[in-house]
Parts: C-alpha cells; sequence; structure tokens
C-alpha cells in the first residue's frame, strides 16, 4: 500500500513496460490504467488494472492475471468493506470478484470502474486517456519553514505596528544589558569607592536607576499593545479567512468525517498562534538579542570569568530538553483526562433525563470519580515531576553564580577585577540563564504554533467543490421547469444514492417524491439546489445546466422548508427576512399571514422583535416551522422544496400548516417529499423513489392502477394505519 | 417485533459458487450469494453473524435470512467459507513491527510491516485517530479510511511505544 509522503508536486506515474510485454499487447491500445495497491482481499502489494481495448486486465506483477472481455461483461461494481474493497465484474448475470483495494485507491478504482462502465457501453466510442497522472494527495504537507513563513506573511499588513515592536524590541534588550552594569560596576566602582566617577552621589543613582526600570516597564506596556494589536488583527484575519472558506466549501465537506474535528478547532488553533506571535516570537526575539550582546560584552570585558559563565548554559539546555519530553507527555494526559472530564459532566447533564429515568445515577458518579481520580493522579505526578526538575535547575544556577563568585573573588583579590564589574558579571549571570530557559520553551510554543498552522491551512487551501463557472448564466426569475438526465451520485466512492434517474418536472407541478427513508428522496432535491455536483448525468432548470447557473439565481429562486426547522439566534423578523435582508415590514408580515404565523408572533410579549431562544421564549416545533414557511413565502422562489416539512408534527398542527403550505405552493414548481401520504394530495404527479431509481412515476390514480404496485402497497398500510387512529378518536 | 431467526446446520448450509463467493441455501430456498456480516466485530469473531441476501446494502428491505450465534456449530468446510468472506470483508491489517514513525505536525507517517505485507500511511490527528481497545489493542485509522490494528502494543518496538503513549 504504496502512500507517499505527500509532496506539493503532481507525480506523473507510469505503467511499467514489462507487464505490457507479459500480457502481449501495445501501449497505444491501453485505453486507461491505474495503480492498485492489493494483491488479493487480505494482502497490500502494487498490482494493476488495465482498460485494454478488447478488455480488462487486473495484473499482479511477477503474479496473477484476470482478462475480462468487454463483451462479457453485463456490469462492473464496487464492493467496500471494513479497510478495503472488490471491484466486481459480472458476466451471464453472476458477479465474481475482479480485483481487490483499499480504501486508499478507492477513488482511483471508482474512476477505473466508471471508465470501464463507459467502454462497455459503447465499445466504439474510445476516449483515449493518456498516462495516468496520479492525483494530488489532498493532505497537505508543507514543510516547516514554509508553513512558519507563511504565519508571519500575515504580520506584514501591519508595518508601522510591526516596525514599533522591533524598534522596541531591540530597545528592551538594550536596556536589559545596561541594568547589571548600573548595579554592578557603576553602583560599586564609581559610586561606592571612593575616588569614583560618581563618589557618594547614591540618591542621584537611584533615581536614575529608577528611571532605567521605568523605561523597561514603559516599554514593555508599549510593546505589549502594540503587540496584542498586531496579534489579534492577525488572529481576526485568520478566523475570518477561515470561516470564509468554510462558507464557500460545498456539504460534502461538513458532512466528511474529519470535520467536526476541524470546526471545533478553529478556535482553540488561532489561539494558538496567537500565543506565539504574541508572547512567544516578540520574547524569542528579545531573550535572542539578550544573550548575544551579553556575551559579547563578557568576552570583551573579561574571558575568562565568561567561560566559568557560560560552563552551566549546557548543562541548563540539556536537563530542560530531556525533561521537556516528560513534561509534555504528562501535560498530554492531564489535558486528555481533564477534557474526559469535561464530556463526562456534559454527557451527564445533557442526559440527565435518560439518566434519571433509568435510575443510573450512581452509575454516573462512580464514572465520573474514576475520571476524576485518573485526572488527580496524573496532576500529581506533573508536581513530582517539576519538584525534580527545578530545584535540580536552580542548584546548578546557584552553583554556576557561586563559581562566578569564587573565580572572580580571587580575581578582585588579585586586583585583576574590580568588585563591581564582579557584581555586573552576577547580574549578567541571571541574564543568561533565564532566556535559555524560555528559549527551550519557546521550542513547544513554536510546535503547537505549527501544528495549529498546519489544520488551518488545510481549510482554507481546500479546493472548493462546488464551483461557480466562469460565465455563469444568471436567471432573475426561473420559469420553474426541473429536469435530470440520467444522473448517478454518490456521497462517497461506490456507494451509489441515484442510479441513472432521470425526472422532468413541469413548470408550477407538484411533484410528490415517497418512498422509504435511505431510498434517495433528499438527494434529489439536494442535487437540485446544486449542494452536491453530480459526476455523471445532468441537472437541468428551464433548460440549463444547474452547473452554469449563477450560484446567486440558483440560491434567490430555489426555497427549502425541512425538518428540522433551523431558526438563528436574532429576532422573529429577521428570521422570517433571512433569505431576504432587505423585505419591508409589510413584507415580512404578509408573509407570515400566509403562513399561518401571524396569529401567534403578534401574541408574544415583544411580536416580530422576539429574540429567538432568549427571556424564556421558547417556540414549538409547529410554531418553529411555520416561521420557516414564512420564510420561504418571502423568498417567493419558483421552486420550493419541502423535505419532511411537516412529519415532526401532531395531525392538528399539520392541518394549520397544510393551509400555510396550501398558499406558498401556489403558482410554484414543488417538491415534497413525505411519508404521510395524505400530505402529497395535492401533488399532480407523485415518483416512488427505491434503492436510488424511480421506480413508478405518475397521478395518484394511475399509480393505484398498477398491479402490486409499490405505492398502491404504501397508501393500503397507511390506510389500515388510519382506520386505528380513527379508532382512537 | 420479529424474532431472531438463527441458522443451523440442520436447516441449511453454506456452499461456495464458482466464482469462490458465498452462497446459502436452507430447506426451503435457495438464496444464491449472501453477505455475512460482523454484529460485535471489536468482540466476537465468529458470534453472531448475521447472514443477508446479496444486496445486504439496501436498508429499506430487511433482508436478513437469520443469525449464526456460534459458527463452530457447523462443520469444518463451512466455517471455512464463512471465515473466508469475513476475512475478505473486515481485513484490517496487523502491524507486526513497526519500522518508523515519522511525525509532521499534526500527521505521522508510518512504515510498518503487517500480517499483509509492507505498509506506508499516513494518521492525521492522532488524538482522534488512534483508539485504545483496551487490552493492549491499538487501532489506527489512516487519511483515507484504513485501519491498521497493533494486536499488542507491549510486544512492538519501544520507540514507536513512545511515540503513540501519549495518545493512550
Amino acid at each position: 500500500m504504496k502512500r507517499k509522503k505527500s509532496k506539493n508536486e503532481i507525480k506523473k506515474e507510469v505503467l511499467p513496460s514489462e507487464l505490457l510485454l507479459r500480457l502481449g499487447i501495445e501501449k497505444e491500445d491501453v485505453l486507461f490504467w491505474v495503480k492498485n495497491d492489493m494483491t488479493s482481499s487480505s494482502f497490500l502489494g502494487e498490482s494493476y488494472l488495465i482498460a485494454h481495448k478488447k478488455g480488462v486486465y487486473s495484473i499482479i506483477p511477477d503474479g496473477d492475471v484476470i482478462f475480462k472481455e468487454y463483451s462479457l461483461i453485463d456490469d462492473i461494481f464496487a464492493e467496500t468493506y471494513v479497510s478495503s474493497g472488490s471491484i466486481m465484474i459480472s458476466e451471464n448475470k453472476e458477479a465474481a470478484p475482479f480485483a481487490s483495494f483499499s480504501l486508499a485507491t478507492a477513488k482511483k478504482a471508482e474512476e477505473f470502474i466508471s471508465f470501464v462502465r463507459k467502454t462497455v457501453k459503447n465499445t466504439e466510442e474510445m476516449q483515449k486517456r493518456p498516462d495516468y497522472v496520479g492525483e494530488k494527495d489532498e493532505f497537505i504537507n508543507k514543510g516547516r519553514k514554509k508553513l512558519f513563513l507563511r504565519v508571519l506573511s500575515y504580520v506584514p499588513r501591519y508595518k508601522a505596528e510591526l516596525f514599533t515592536v522591533i524598534a522596541i524590541i531591540i530597545l528592551s534588550s538594550l536596556v536589559n544589558v545596561v541594568k547589571p552594569y548600573l548595579t554592578g560596576r557603576i553602583l560599586y566602582d564609581e559610586v561606592l569607592t571612593e575616588g569614583g566617577m560618581f563618589y557618594g552621589k547614591i540618591f542621584p543613582f537611584v533615581l536614575v536607576f529608577i528611571g532605567v526600570n521605568a523605561l523597561t516597564v514603559v516599554f514593555g506596556i508599549v510593546q505589549g499593545r502594540v503587540g496584542a494589536g498586531i496579534s489579534g488583527k492577525i488572529i481576526y484575519d485568520i478566523k475570518t479567512e477561515v470561516f470564509e472558506s468554510m462558507q464557500k466549501l460545498g456539504m460534502s465537506f461538513f458532512t466528511s468525517k474529519r470535520t467536526g474535528n476541524l470546526l471545533n478547532r478553529i478556535n482553540s488553533d488561532a489561539l494558538d498562534i496567537q500565543y506565539f506571535l504574541n508572547d512567544g516570537l516578540p520574547n524569542f526575539i528579545i531573550n535572542f538579542l539578550t544573550i548575544a550582546i551579553v556575551g559579547l560584552v563578557l568576552f570583551i570585558t573579561n574571558p575568562l570569568l565568561s567561560i566559568a559563565v557560560l560552563i552551566p548554559v549546557p548543562l541548563i539546555a540539556f536537563i530542560i530538553k530531556s525533561s521537556a519530553r516528560k513534561f509534555k507527555k504528562l501535560k498530554w494526559h492531564t489535558w486528555r483526562r481533564s477534557s474526559n472530564m469535561n464530556s463526562a459532566i456534559n454527557d451527564t447533564l445533557l442526559g440527565i433525563r435518560v439518566v434519571k429515568a433509568f435510575g443510573r445515577e450512581e452509575h454516573e458518579t462512580r464514572k465520573f470519580k474514576e475520571i476524576s481520580n485518573a485526572l488527580y493522579e496524573n496532576r500529581v505526578r506533573e508536581g513530582i515531576a517539576s519538584a525534580k526538575v527545578f530545584p535540580l535547575l536552580s542548584w546548578i544556577m546557584t552553583a554556576g553564580g557561586l563559581m562566578v563568585w569564587g573565580l572572580g573573588g580571587s580575581q578582585v583579590i588579585s586586583d585583576k577585577l574590580t568588585f563591581g564589574e564582579l557584581m555586573s558579571f552576577v547580574g549578567y549571570l541571571e541574564l543568561l540563564y533565564n532566556p535559555v530557559n524560555f528559549m527551550v520553551k519557546t521550542f513547544d510554543w513554536w510546535t503547537n504554533c505549527m501544528n495549529s498552522a498546519q489544520r488551518i491551512f488545510e481549510v482554507t487551501d481546500r479546493e472548493r467543490d462546488i464551483k461557480e463557472s466562469e460565465n455563469p448564466i444568471e436567471i432573475k426569475k426561473m420559469r420553474g421547469e426541473i429536469e435530470l438526465k440520467n444522473v448517478t451520485f454518490s456521497y462517497e466512492p461506490n456507494r451509489n444514492v441515484l442510479k441513472n434517474v432521470s425526472l422532468k418536472i413541469h413548470s408550477g407541478e407538484m411533484l410528490g417524491l415517497v418512498g422509504h427513508s435511505g431510498a434517495g428522496k433528499s438527494t434529489i432535491t439536494n442535487i437540485i439546489t446544486r449542494l452536491y455536483d453530480v459526476p455523471d448525468g445532468e441537472v437541468l432548470i428551464d433548460g440549463i445546466n444547474v452547473k452554469k447557473i449563477k450560484s446567486e439565481s440558483l440560491h434567490s429562486n430555489i426555497a427549502m422548508v425541512l425538518q428540522e426547522t433551523f431558526l438563528f439566534s436574532g429576532t422573529i423578523k429577521e428570521n422570517i427576512a433571512y433569505g431576504r435582508p432587505d423585505a419591508k415590514f409589510e413584507e415580512i408580515i404578509d408573509a407570515a399571514k400566509k403562513a399561518n404565523a401571524h396569529g401567534f408572533i403578534t401574541a408574544l410579549p415583544d411580536g416580530y422583535d422576539t429574540q429567538i431562544g432568549k427571556n424564556g421564549i421558547d417556540l414549538s416545533g409547529g410554531e418553529k416551522q411555520r416561521i420557516s414557511i414564512a420564510r420561504a413565502i418571502l423568498m417567493d422562489p419558483a421552486i420550493l422544496i419541502l423535505d419532511e416539512a411537516t412529519s415532526s408534527l401532531d395531525t392538528q398542527t399539520e392541518k394549520q400548516i397544510q393551509q400555510a403550505i396550501e398558499e406558498l405552493i401556489k403558482g410554484r414548481t414543488t417538491i415534497a417529499i413525505a411519508h404521510r401520504l395524505s400530505t402529497l394530495r395535492n401533488a399532480n404527479r407523485l415518483a416512488v423513489v427505491e434503492d436510488g431509481k424511480i421506480v413508478e412515476c405518475g397521478t395518484h390514480k394511475e399509480l393505484m392502477d398498477i398491479e402490486n404496485g409499490i405505492y398502491k402497497s404504501m397508501v393500503e398500510k397507511q390506510i389500515h394505519a388510519l382506520d386505528y387512529t380513527e379508532v382512537e378518536k | 417485533m420479529n424474532e431472531l431467526n438463527y441458522l443451523s446446520p440442520e436447516n441449511g448450509e453454506f456452499y461456495e459458487l464458482e466464482t469462490g463467493l458465498i452462497a446459502y441455501r436452507d430447506n426451503k430456498k435457495d438464496y444464491g450469494r449472501v453477505a455475512v456480516l460482523r454484529m460485535f466485530p471489536l468482540e466476537y469473531k465468529d458470534e453472531f453473524l448475521s447472514v443477508r441476501t446479496e444486496n445486504y446494502e439496501r436498508r429499506d428491505k430487511n433482508n436478513e435470512i437469520g443469525i449464526i450465534r456460534k459458527l463452530s456449530a457447523f462443520n469444518a468446510l463451512q466455517q471455512e467459507i464463512v471465515l473466508r468472506e469475513l476475512e475478505k470483508r473486515y481485513f484490517v491489517p496487523e502491524i507486526t513491527k513497526v519500522e518508523s514513525i515519522e511525525e509532521e505536525f499534526a500527521n505521522s507517517i508510518w512504515k510498518v510491516e503487517t500480517t499483509a505485507g509492507k505498509a506506508e500511511f499516513t494518521v492525521n490527528d492522532m488524538g482522534s485517530n488512534l483508539l485504545n481497545l483496551g487490552n493492549n489493542k491499538i487501532m489506527l485509522t489512516d487519511v483515507f479510511g484504513n485501519r491498521y490494528i497493533i494486536p499488542d502494543i507491549t510486544k512492538i518496538n519501544d520507540k514507536a511505544v513512545k511515540v503513540i503513549e501519549i495518545w493512550i
């Protein structure tokens, strides 16, 4: 199973010529091929799928070959298992395994299948494809350096602020270096020593020192303020960019497995970057400059003593580095355990009704105690570990200091060094050790920041799967004619949800879609609204492929009312006007009236200004549904999609909403999905969807006339069920 | 509610089609090709198996023929046929040796030897793609959704253990 470390270049792979030789075929006669990654249903390894002009080969280098002639192939399809899949070919209605593939090759296998299918369908119309170009790995893996530069690339947008910060950083490093000189050399040799330049001028010295300290504080404040401004803005930029890119991504991104993960992270990831840019980077520069300047000053003034100062530095760096891994591990454990604890609390509180109903309070408490105890133990371990390392570090620093004292002291006695100079040295000692400690820590921050940056750029760099065509066609007002032509669609590779569906809906017609759950009804509406693009076949509105229609036109002409109504936080008014924020008050009220919602809205204390989800105002399911219908009415769409719009409501409420819906569908093309067939009594035609195909289509009467028809049996079942409801009444 | 229909060697048998695929017939009917699914894949390898007609993926049909409570009740040949089918469907390589794990930000690139041959794969965000199944058993899911099992974490090289330790 070859999953190369993704590089950003597209790798061109070539079909090995030995294989062609072995099969005795010419390269020119190979129409399409893919490199596969399994040699049998239970073994990984290189193999090839080749579509030749006569038939298909599955070949394993130094292994078996299977050949199937096109004329004998009835069908080719894939079955997907837990971590692998099989390409199946059926001859004489009997399917046999042709090749196995791992999920890494699932996409390629699907391409192969759809190619073979087309070829089988029309063997004359042979499309020649050049050598297969290995596709770009979607998981971006840029080098650290590149990533780092990219994070930094956000910075130059704020040149003036940046300049200030750098200037301040340099100044504070300088002040840092000056301080030990003042408290050592100047204080002892010039102020306190007879004959010194400022002998006896203690108060002026103290004032100067206070002034210098004040400078540090001022620098710190300025740097903090400007820095916070920049990094705040950068985070704002990054978050907005991420949010914007996410909004533009197709539905498939949001339903993919890794989404929840990514979404939750955007916030904490952005925060990691902020920490780094705000605290990590500037302090890194300050400390780096300080070390450099101090080192230089020390060596110039007293090389011998400098060496004594520097001896413990590698030792300190080593200890910090080697304990860092352990600390990181402990920190991780703590983090994971505390997040475990949080989710345990969350689960129990959210599900408190279930917990109580099943009498599982004690069980939950016990579970919580276990988790809490694990966290406690880890915290203790963390404490013990740091209790070992930090005293050791401080001992080394003290020892280093004493060494300087000893060496320097003897130099002072032999008059090679003044007492003040010695004091300066001791001061520098601290100036050196602290930054070393800090630099090691910065490394962690840096790693965190890069991790976060990677995840964030993964979202922003993701290519849009639903792209606006280059010259989109704008349709101000659609007629509402919808046509599906031979549409095949799948959410996941190889699991077709729609299979060669063709359907025509006339302008102003109401079409009911019925069928079991999972049959593909909602998928039909999803592709009409272009939440997903179809790979095979066409979706046309007013005779134009939806891929060519301007997405704005598409959205302003199609409205959906779904089973799960979603109201945004905001007022009822804003929610009704969601699709048309410029709507006039009269229009909003008119829409609400038509939706049978006006009555209950005005009865609320705040009327149309009621904040949803606030002040204890909680709307019922039916009320929410009516608001979302008003939203659709206000849009005045040419096409209306009702996806189980009333199924979560009781019959009484449904009746009220039914009236609203009748108002809504007047003069529009409507596609309604419903389980309760009575909801569809106004439909002009009904289409029965089963297993991704439209199996029956016609008026109620036509469908009822089909002997053993699916629709007929559904109606009969529901009538039977209705009998019971009648009895209950 | 339908009652559970247990399949037993007395009322039916598994056999192999010419294509090598598994089929089932009982004294009433020959079902042709069937699919066998584990109901508790993590706990039971050869118990609680659901036998379905070929188009088992269709959720709108009740296409379960019956349940095998314990595969061991069937004869050796039938057991072998069923197990082969299960092994194909639940093919998950077991990692026997870790050659290297290269960590690159949120991704880690694994080079391993498995029961199904050598493999190289990328795991993104170990926090959510490394699952501790208990008893030192670890499951990894790579960026494509392929799974890999480490049957016993204590039996693979120390270096690899160190890398994943913090995620366990």
